[in-house]
C-alpha cells in the first residue's frame, strides 16, 4: 500500500483498495464435497482443507495421499505424516519401520517407551536422510494442554525425535508430535490382507524438524 | 607427431574407461506396454516401485532416450576440449587424459530433473510428469553418502558426507591443502566451483567461498549434499566457464555422486576440518545499517535487501532506509531527529517542528570470510556522508565467526570515534590526517566531505553477537568509541558506561524487534522491517487459473476446429482480459495464426504470452502450426513472439527437459525487423480489427502526493481524485490528459517558498501544490513512429501540450536502439515554458530550451542499468547526469542519481548538487493478480533549481522496452 500513492497509474490506488479491501482476512470455510474425506491443516494459525485421493493398506502400514487446492499432497501413513509435497518442494520421512502407535496406547503403561528409527530427506538440495531416533509416550492427562484436558474421551500419545545428523553443521534439538485417538477406538483393529488397520489419530500436531510442525484433523471433526 | 600422440591418447582411453565402473542400482527398462504412458502411472502399476518406501521412493532418476541423444552435444564439447588439452604440452596433458577417461567411463546420461518423484504429486501436476518411451529407463539409486571431488588435474576423490561440511572443505581435503595458506582461506580454491547437487541442480560458487544464504532460509548455497558432483578447476587451469557448465551439465545428467557412480580408483578420503556453524544472522544497528547496538560490523545482508527500520535512543530518533544493493555494497540513508533541539536557530521559522539531519551511508566489503580459513570478513564504511556531517564518520570492521558467535573489532573515524583511544595510522604517513576538521559543508550539506574521511584520532570499537540456542534470540554486546560528551549541536549526553548490550527478537520473518541498555543510563528501541526486493513474485492465485492443455490435444492435432467455427471476436476479447493487452487484429496465414497486439503493458511479457498461447491453442484451427505474436507498443511493433503450437503444448502439459526446451524452444522472441521470413506482408483473412475514429479510453482513481523534510513539516501530503483519458486516433497518436483535484492535505502548514539564484524553476513548488486544488498536471499529444531506414533501430517521437506539472511546449525525441542491444543512445530536444502555478491553461514568462543525449547501458553485471544523460537543464544551466540502478528479474529496481551542472555549490544552494535515490516496483512483483502499473518512490534530499529535468510522460527509452536484452527475462 505504500507504493500506492507513486502508483504509474491512476487506477493503481482504486485496484488495490479494492483488492486489500476484497482480500479475506481469514481463511473462508470452504464448501466442501461430501463425496470426499478431507482433513483440516493449520500451519502457523492459517487453515487448509485436503481432499482423500488414495487410502490404502500397505505393507508399511495404512497409507492416506491428500491433495491440496494447489496440487500439494500430503501423505499420512498409520495417521503420522510422511510427505508433503508441493512445486519444487518435498519432504519425506521413512517411518516404514515404526510400529503403529495405537497398541502403544491400548497398553496403559508400557515398561518401558517403545523406540524405533526414522529417516527424513527434503528435496531438493535440503538435508537428505537426517536421522532420527524416536520414543512413543503415551502422555499423563497432566502433561496434556488444558484446553483438551476435559476431553477424557481421548487418549494422547507423543513420540519424541532426537535427531543424530543434522544439517548444515546445526546440531537440532529434539521435538515431539502429538496425537489424539478416541479412548473408545482403541482396543478395534480391521484385519487385512496387508496386516492390521487400526484407528488413526482424530487430531495431531506433527513435526518434521523443530520448526517445522501442522495441525492435522479430519474435517468434519469426529 | 600430432596424429602419434593423438593415436596414444586414444589407446590409453580406450584402456583406462573400463576403470570407471558404477556401483549396481536397480534399474527398470520401460518396456513397449508402457509407451505413452505418464510416469505417475507407471510407478504405481510396477511392481518393483510400488514396495517402496516414502524416502526410497524420493530416490528416482528418470533417464530418457532422448535426452540421451539431446545431451551428446555436451559430451562431444567435454570430450572434444579435453582431447585437445591431452595433445596440448602446456595444459597438463595427462590431467585431461584423466579426466576424458572420468567423461568415457560415465554409464548414463540422458537424465532428466524430475520435480518429484511422487506418483500422486505427479498425477495432479501433469506440466511435471513426463510421458514415457520404449527404452527409457528408471533408476533407483540408493541413498547417497558421499560425495565426489574432481579436480582439473583429473583427480578426482570419494569423501564422506560430513553434514554442514562446506564446499571448499571438501575440496582442500582432496587436494591436500591443509597448511597455513588454505587455512587463511588461500591457494588455488579461490577459482570458482561448480557443484552439481543429487538432484541435477548445478550451481557455480563464485571466486571466494561465499557465504550466501538461500532466499528464506539461513542455510548457506555452498553446503554441498551427499550425492553431489564437485568440480573444482584450478584457477591457473585455464577451463572455461563454458567447459564447466557443460561438464557440470554433463554431471547432472547421470545422477548422485558416490554411491551410485562409484569411481573404484577415487581415493577415500576423510576429512577432519569441522563443519562451520550456521552463519549468524545479520541484523540492524541503531542506524539501520548491518551492525551491533550503536556500532557496525563487517557483515552484509542477504544480496538485495531491504531494511527499514526506526531506532530511538534519546535524544535521536533515526528512520533508516538501506538497501544490500550488491552483495558487497550495503548502502541507505536517513533521518535523524534529534528532539531536544528546533529545526532552526529562528524559533518562529521552526514553529514546533525539531530537528531533521539527512544523512547518507555506504558500506563496502573489501575481504569475504574466508569458509575454511582466518580471514574474517572486511568492511569499510562511511557514516553520514553526503547530508550536513553532523554524525560524519568513517570505520573500518573486521568479523569472524566462532561457533555461534560473531565477534567483531574496528577502527573509526568521526563520530563513532570521539574518544581517540589511538593515534591515526594514516596520521603519522600524512600529517593532514592527524586532525580533523570540522565537516567543510556544515550548514550548505550534500556535498562529500572527503577532505576529512580517515583523518584525527581512531577510536576502536567492538563486540559480539550470539546467536542463542533460541532461534528467535540473538545477544549482543558492544563497546563502543563515541565520546557523548562532544554530541553534535552542543548538546552533550551523559554516558556512565561506553559498553552496551541488548536483545534482538526475530518476532517475524520480516520483522525483528531490538531492545538494549546504552551508556550505561539509556534503554533504546529499534524496529526493523526487512524484505529481499528480488523476491519471486506471488503466484497469481486471484486471477483465473491458465488453460491446461492436454498433451494427445496438442501432439495429435485431435482439435477439428474449422476456420468458421472459431467466434474470433470472442477470442480477441479473452485474449484481451487474460493479458491487459490490446489486441488489434487477428490473421491466419497457411499454417500461421496472427496476432497483433496493438499496445502492450505490464513487464512481464512472457508470462502474458503464455497465457494467450494456451486460449489460442484451445480455439485454433488445427491447421495451425504457428503463433506470432506482433507486440506493437503505440502501434510500433518493438518485439516479435513465435511460438511452436505443438512444442508449446508439449511443454505445458508434460515434463519437458530443460536441454530439450533450450535446444528446441517452444516460444522464440525475434526482431521484429530481421525475420522476413514470417514478416506476413499480405493478410488473406483479416479478422476483427479496430474501429475506424480509434479508441477513447479513461478511468477515475485515487492520488496521492507528499513533500518529505521541508521546513513546513516533515510530511506534507495531499491526497485526491485522479481522472485520466486517453484518445487514439491512430494506434502510434495519441492526446493524453490527467486531471487532479485534491481533496484532504495539510498545506495550511506549508508557508515557505525557497529562494534561489538560479531561475525558479523547480523551488516554486509550494505555490503549484497548493495555488488551486482542481488541477491539470499533463495534457498532450504524442506520435511516435520507426523510421524505415537503418534495420529498425531508430525511433522518433514528438509531442506538444502541457507535457508535466510545471512545464508545457513542445519537443522531440530520437532514439537509436538495436535489437537486444545492451547499449542505445538517445536524443531529446524540447522548447518550454513555465506553466501558470493553477496547472491550467495558461503560461507564465519564464521559457527555455531543454534536452539532452542520453546514453543507456544495461551492463550485464549484476543487474546493473547505467545512464548517462548530457545536455541543458531547465534553469538553464549545462552538465551531466548519472544514473546507476539494479534492476532484478521481477522487475523491482533501485538506483541513485547525481547530477552536476556549471552551477557552483553557492548557486545551487543547501543540498549543493541535484541527487536521489529511488525504489520503484511493479505491482506485478507484490500481488496475486496481474496488474500493469507500478508504484515508485523517490528520495530527493532537496529540491532546487540546478540539475532539474523536464518529466517528459513518453521517453522513448520506456516505450520501446521490448526490445531490451532481458524483455522476456522479467516475471516468475
Amino acid at each position: 500500500m505504500a507504493l500506492v500513492g507513486c502508483g504509474s497509474g491512476a487506477s493503481a490506488i482504486g485496484s488495490t483498495l479494492l483488492y486489500a479491501a476484497t482480500a479475506p482476512f481469514s481463511t473462508p470455510l470452504p464448501a466442501l464435497d461430501p463425496s470426499f474425506q478431507y482433513i483440516r491443516v493449520r500451519h502457523e494459525g492459517r487453515d487448509a482443507f485436503l481432499a482423500r485421493g488414495y487410502a490404502e493398506a500397505t505393507q508399511h502400514g495404512f497409507r492416506e495421499v491428500y491433495y491440496s487446492a494447489e496440487r500439494e499432497t500430503l501423505t499420512l501413513l498409520d495417521g503420522r505424516l510422511v510427505g508433503f509435497s508441493s512445486n519444487g518442494m518435498s519432504t519425506r520421512v521413512d517411518s516404514s519401520g515404526a510400529p503403529p502407535i495405537w497398541p502403544t496406547l491400548v497398553e496403559e503403561m508400557p515398561l518401558a517407551p517403545v523406540r524405533y528409527a526414522r529417516q527424513s530427506s527434503r528435496l531438493p538440495n535440503g538435508p537428505l536422510a537426517v536421522r532420527e531416533e524416536v520414543e512413543i509416550l503415551r502422555l499423563t492427562p497432566s502433561s496434556v494442554r488444558a484446553k483438551v484436558e476435559a476431553e477424557d474421551a481421548l487418549v494422547w500419545a507423543r513420540e519424541v525425535f532426537h535427531p543424530v545428523g543434522g544439517a548444515a553443521g546445526q546440531t537440532m534439538d529434539s521435538y515431539a508430535s502429538d496425537y489424539a485417538y478416541l479412548a473408545n477406538l482403541l482396543s478395534q483393529a480391521t484385519k487385512t490382507n496387508r496386516g492390521e488397520v487400526g484407528p488413526l489419530p482424530v487430531y495431531s500436531r506433527q513435526c518434521i524438524g523443530p520448526t517445522f510442525c501442522i495441525e492435522i484433523e479430519p474435517w468434519p471433526a469426529r | 607427431m600430432r596424429t602419434l600422440l593423438f593415436f596414444m591418447a586414444w589407446l590409453l582411453l580406450s584402456l583406462a574407461s573400463a576403470t570407471v565402473q558404477a556401483k549396481s542400482a536397480q534399474v527398470v527398462m520401460v518396456g513397449p506396454q508402457a509407451e505413452g504412458q505418464r510416469l505417475s502411472k507407471w510407478l504405481r502399476s510396477t511392481p518393483e516401485m510400488t514396495g517402496l518406501s516414502s524416502v526410497e521412493s524420493a530416490h528416482l532418476a528418470y533417464l530418457s532416450r532422448r535426452e540421451e541423444a539431446l545431451s551428446k552435444s555436451d559430451r562431444d564439447l567435454v570430450e572434444g576440449i579435453l582431447m585437445e588439452r591431452s595433445l596440448a604440452a602446456a595444459l597438463d596433458p595427462a590431467g585431461a587424459l584423466r579426466l576424458l577417461q572420468l567423461v568415457r567411463g560415465l554409464p548414463h546420461a540422458g537424465r532428466v530433473v524430475l520435480e518429484s518423484s511422487e506418483p500422486e504429486w505427479l498425477e495432479v501436476n501433469p506440466v511435471f510428469d513426463p510421458v514415457l518411451r520404449e527404452g527409457d529407463r528408471i533408476v533407483r539409486f540408493s541413498q547417497p553418502r558421499d560425495l565426489v571431488v574432481v579436480l582439473s588435474n583429473g583427480r578426482f576423490c570419494r569423501l564422506a558426507h560430513q553434514p554442514g561440511q562446506l564446499v571448499y572443505g571438501y575440496i582442500n581435503a582432496c587436494r591436500g591443502d591443509s597448511g597455513w595458506w588454505a587455512r587463511l582461506g588461500g591457494g588455488s580454491s579461490h577459482a570458482p566451483v561448480w557443484m552439481t547437487q543429487p538432484n541435477g541442480d548445478v550451481q557455480r560458487i563464485g571466486d571466494r567461498g561465499q557465504r550466501r544464504f538461500q532466499d528464506q532460509g539461513l542455510k548457506p548455497l555452498n553446503v554441498p549434499e551427499a550425492g553431489t558432483w564437485i568440480w573444482a578447476p584450478d584457477a591457473g587451469s585455464g577451463f572455461g566457464d563454458s567447459f564447466s557448465w557443460a561438464f557440470a551439465e554433463l554431471l547432472a545428467a547421470q545422477g548422485p555422486a558416490g554411491d551410485y557412480l562409484r569411481p573404484v580408483q577415487a581415493e577415500e578420503i576423510r576429512i577432519d576440518a569441522p563443519a562451520l556453524a550456521s552463519p549468524v544472522r545479520p541484523t540492524a544497528s541503531a542506524w539501520g545499517a548491518v551492525g551491533l547496538i550503536q556500532t557496525p560490523t563487517a557483515r552484509m545482508s542477504p544480496d538485495s535487501e531491504l531494511t527499514v527500520s526506526v531506532s530511538r535512543t534519546q535524544p535521536y530518533r533515526r528512520t533508516n532506509v538501506f538497501v544490500q544493493a550488491l552483495p558487497w555494497m550495503e548502502f541507505g540513508f536517513r533521518y535523524t531527529d534529534i528532539e531536544d533541539q528546533l529545526y532552526s536557530n529562528i524559533p518562529a521559522f521552526s514553529g514546533d517542528q525539531s530537528y531533521k539531519d539527512k544523512s547518507i551511508d555506504a558500506k563496502f566489503r573489501l575481504l569475504q570470510e574466508s569458509d575454511t580459513g582466518w580471514w574474517p570478513d572486511l568492511s569499510v564504511g562511511f557514516i553520514d556522508v553526503g547530508g550536513t556531517g553532523l554524525f560524519s564518520s568513517e570505520f573500518l570492521a573486521a568479523t569472524k565467526q566462532f561457533g555461534n558467535v560473531d565477534a567483531t573489532i574496528g577502527m573509526a573515524w568521526g563520530y563513532l570515534g570521539q574518544t581517540g583511544g589511538m593515534t591515526n595510522p594514516i596520521g603519522s604517513v600524512v600529517d593532514k590526517y592527524k586532525t580533523r576538521q570540522a565537516t567543510s559543508n556544515s550548514g550548505r550539506g550534500g556535498q562529500f566531505s572527503q577532505d576529512t574521511w580517515f583523518s584525527g584520532p581512531v577510536g576502536l570499537f567492538g563486540g559480539l553477537q550470539w546467536q542463542t540456542p533460541w532461534q528467535r534470540w540473538t545477544a549482543k554486546l558492544e563497546y563502543e568509541s563515541n565520546d557523548y560528551s562532544r554530541e553534535p549541536l552542543g548538546r552533550p549526553l551523559r554516558s556512565d558506561s561506553p559498553v552496551n548490550f541488548g536483545l534482538t527478537y526475530a518476532a517475524t520473518r520480516w520483522v525483528d524487534l531490538s531492545v538494549s541498555y546504552e551508556r550505561g543510563n539509556e534503554v533504546s528501541f529499534v524496529i526493523s522491517l526487512h524484505a529481499p526486493l528480488n523476491r519471486k513474485p506471488p503466484a497469481k492465485l486471484l486471477d483465473p487459473k491458465p488453460l491446461a492443455l492436454e498433451p494427445s490435444a496438442m501432439t495429435n492435432m485431435v482439435l477439428q476446429h474449422s476456420l468458421e467455427q472459431v467466434d474470433w471476436q470472442t477470442v480477441r476479447t479473452e485474449a484481451e482480459a487474460l493479458t491487459q493487452w490490446r489486441i488489434g487484429t487477428l490473421r491466419i496465414v497457411g499454417d500461421t495464426l496472427e496476432v497483433v497486439v496493438t499496445q502492450t503493458s505490464g513487464l512481464y511479457t512472457s508470462d502474458r504470452v503464455d497465457l494467450m498461447s494456451r486460449l489460442l491453442h484451445t480455439k485454433a484451427p488445427s491447421h495451425i502450426r504457428l503463433f506470432v505474436v506482433q507486440l506493437q507498443t503505440r502501434g510500433v511493433e518493438m518485439n516479435r513472439v513465435v511460438v511452436d503450437r505443438a512444442q508449446f503444448a508439449k511443454e505445458r502439459s508434460q515434463l519437458v527437459s530443460v536441454r530439450e526446451q533450450r535446444l528446441q524452444p517452444a516460444m522464440v522472441s525475434v526482431d521484429p525487423m530481421g525475420s522476413p521470413e514470417i514478416n506476413i506482408i499480405q493478410a488473406p483473412e483479416t479478422l476483427p480489427g479496430s474501429s475506424w475514429w480509434g479508441d477513447l479510453t479513461g478511468g477515475l482513481g485515487m492520488s496521492y502526493a507528499h513533500h518529505l523534510g521541508g521546513p513546513d513539516g516533515f510530511w506534507l501530503y495531499q491526497i485526491g481524485v485522479s481522472a485520466s483519458a486517453e484518445w487514439r486516433p491512430r494506434p502510434d497518436t495519441w492526446v493524453s490528459a490527467l486531471g487532479n483535484h485534491r481533496l484532504i492535505d495539510n498545506y495550511e502548514r506549508f508557508k515557505i517558498t525557497t529562494e534561489s539564484a538560479l531561475p525558479q524553476v523547480r523551488t516554486l513548488m509550494r505555490r503549484y501544490y497548493t495555488d488551486t486544488r482542481t488541477t491539470i498536471p499533463n495534457l498532450q499529444a504524442t506520435h511516435i513512429g520507426q523510421l524505415s531506414i537503418g534495420g529498425g533501430q531508430h525511433f522518433y517521437s514528438v509531442y506538444a501540450g502541457y507535457l508535466e506539472w510545471m512545464f508545457g511546449g513542445a519537443g522531440a525525441e530520437y532514439l537509436w536502439r538495436p535489437w537486444r542491444s545492451p547499449v542505445s543512445v538517445g536524443v531529446d530536444i524540447n522548447r518550454v515554458r513555465q506553466r501558470e502555478f493553477n496547472q491550467r491553461l495558461d503560461f507564465r514568462d519564464y521559457e527555455t530550451t531543454t534536452g539532452h543525449i542520453t546514453g543507456y547501458w544495461e551492463t550485464g553485471w549484476n543487474d546493473i542499468m547505467v545512464q548517462l544523460k548530457v545536455g541543458q537543464y531547465l534553469a538553464q544551466d549545462k552538465g551531466a547526469t548519472l544514473d546507476v540502478s539494479r534492476i532484478w528479474s521481477n522487475g523491482v529496481s533501485f538506483g541513485m542519481y547525481a547530477t552536476k551542472t556549471n552551477v557552483s555549490a553557492e548557486q545551487f544552494g543547501e543540498g549543493s548538487f541535484d541527487k536521489g535515490v529511488y525504489l520503484s516496483i511493479p505491482f506485478d512483483a507484490l500481488l496475486p493478480k496481474r496488474s500493469t502499473f507500478r508504484g515508485s518512490f523517490v528520495w530527493q534530499p532537496i529540491t532546487r533549481d540546478g540539475g532539474a529535468i523536464l518529466g517528459r510522460r513518453y521517453p522513448l527509452y520506456g516505450l520501446s522496452g521490448q526490445r531490451a536484452p532481458r524483455a522476456m527475462n522479467f516475471g516468475y
